[in-house]
């Protein structure tokens, strides 16, 4: 790599750094108010930063090594999931039952909606790709006759929203069950879910863990055996 | 100091590794899985084997783990580029995004709740 493109890369990552920890304090500060998390508030400074299409593409260049770090993270989940495999096995099918309800019912419902109100077919079957990892949906989709882009913008957004809302929600309906916070963060959630959930607690990040690993797995084979790939 | 710049360093390798089998796996089997869920399912087969949780690894993954949003970040920024996309289909959006996710949330918690408490009364 020559000093020319090494030092977009150095500067945009640096920049996501800072402002990722500038994010961080101010949620922190904040008593963690779910609209200020570092995931919005990091992309929105950004965002603004990079008002020209041209520089957005600049930036998303410069950042591409940071989908080798999500990977190592997800990698790294190994580590909470090993050390709560006991609760995990004590809880048993009323912890599986309900992933795999969740992981089934969540693109179904957003297919159902879509299809109710007569949207583009390309659209509906995008949705089907709604609550599992992004490289898994962008092949679904692609797949399924969906637009492979589009899927890529529905998980994030996705994401987004149970990483924002679901902690509220729960704060609201009385939920304080680790095991039930993550059974529906990291079904519906995916990744980013997971990620909250990490920032909850052992017992929640382990749980979210295993319905991530479930649903993607899950999809991946049971898409190609309903579509015929 | 540089004991556990070495365990660090340890840990990394590991991680790093488990991530390459991971890929290796996924060319490897007939079905399309991620690399990343692969490679988790490698380090969490070898944490049943060790029987427990090396220094080395619990040392790189705390950081990788706790600042894990941050690798999120650009690919939420990359959202911005189908901006026309999410306009014109908005409210179907809204509605498949939004709402189905916020109430499937709420019926799953709620469910494994009286679940678990169903167990705890049995």
């Amino acid at each position: 790599m020559s000093t020319e493109q090494l030092s977009p890369v150095l500067f945009w990552s640096g920049i996501t750094v800072a402002i990722y920890f500038g994010s961080l304090w101010i949620y922190r500060v904040s008593r963690l108010q779910p609209l200020l998390h570092p995931i919005v508030t990091s992309a929105i400074t950004i965002s603004l930063l990079l008002l020209s299409t041209e520089t957005l593409s600049n930036y998303l260049q410069a950042t591409q090594w940071f989908s080798w770090l999500l990977s190592l993270a997800t990698v790294a989940l190994a580590i909470p999931m090993y050390q709560q495999l006991q609760v995990i096995r004590q809880y048993g099918w009323r912890v599986w039952l309900p992933i795999i309800v969740g992981g089934s019912a969540a693109p179904v419902s957003a297919w159902l909606f879509a299809w109710s109100i007569d949207a583009p077919v390309d659209l509906q079957m995008t949705l089907l790709a709604k609550s599992i990892t992004t490289p898994l949906a962008i092949d679904v989709a692609g797949a399924i006759d969906g637009v492979p882009a589009l899927a890529a913008v529905i998980v994030i957004l996705t994401g987004l929203v149970g990483a924002v809302f679901a902690p509220w929600l729960f704060r609201l309906l009385h939920i304080t069950s680790p095991i039930a916070q993550g059974v529906a963060l990291g079904t519906v959630a995916h990744a980013i879910g997971t990620a909250r959930a990490v920032q909850m607690g052992q017992v929640t990040a382990a749980v979210a863990t295993l319905a991530l690993c479930v649903n993607g797995i899950g999809t991946a084979t049971l898409v190609p055996i309903l579509f015929g790939l | 100091m540089l004991n556990n710049f070495w365990r660090f360093l340890t840990g990394g390798i590991a991680v790093a590794a488990s991530l390459l089998a991971g890929s290796w796996l996924s060319a490897l089997l007939p079905v399309k899985l991620p690399a990343a869920i692969l490679g988790l399912l490698v380090l969490l087969a070898f944490l049943g084997i060790v029987g427990r949780v090396p220094q080395a690894l619990q040392l790189t993954t705390r950081p990788l783990l706790i600042h894990m949003p941050l690798f999120f970040v650009p690919a939420v920024i990359a959202v911005w580029q189908f901006t026309d996309v999410i306009v014109a289909n908005s409210l179907t959006l809204f509605m498949a995004i939004v709402v189905t996710s916020l109430v499937l949330i709420i019926a799953l918690a709620i469910w494994v709740d009286v679940l678990l408490k169903d167990k705890y009364e049995h």
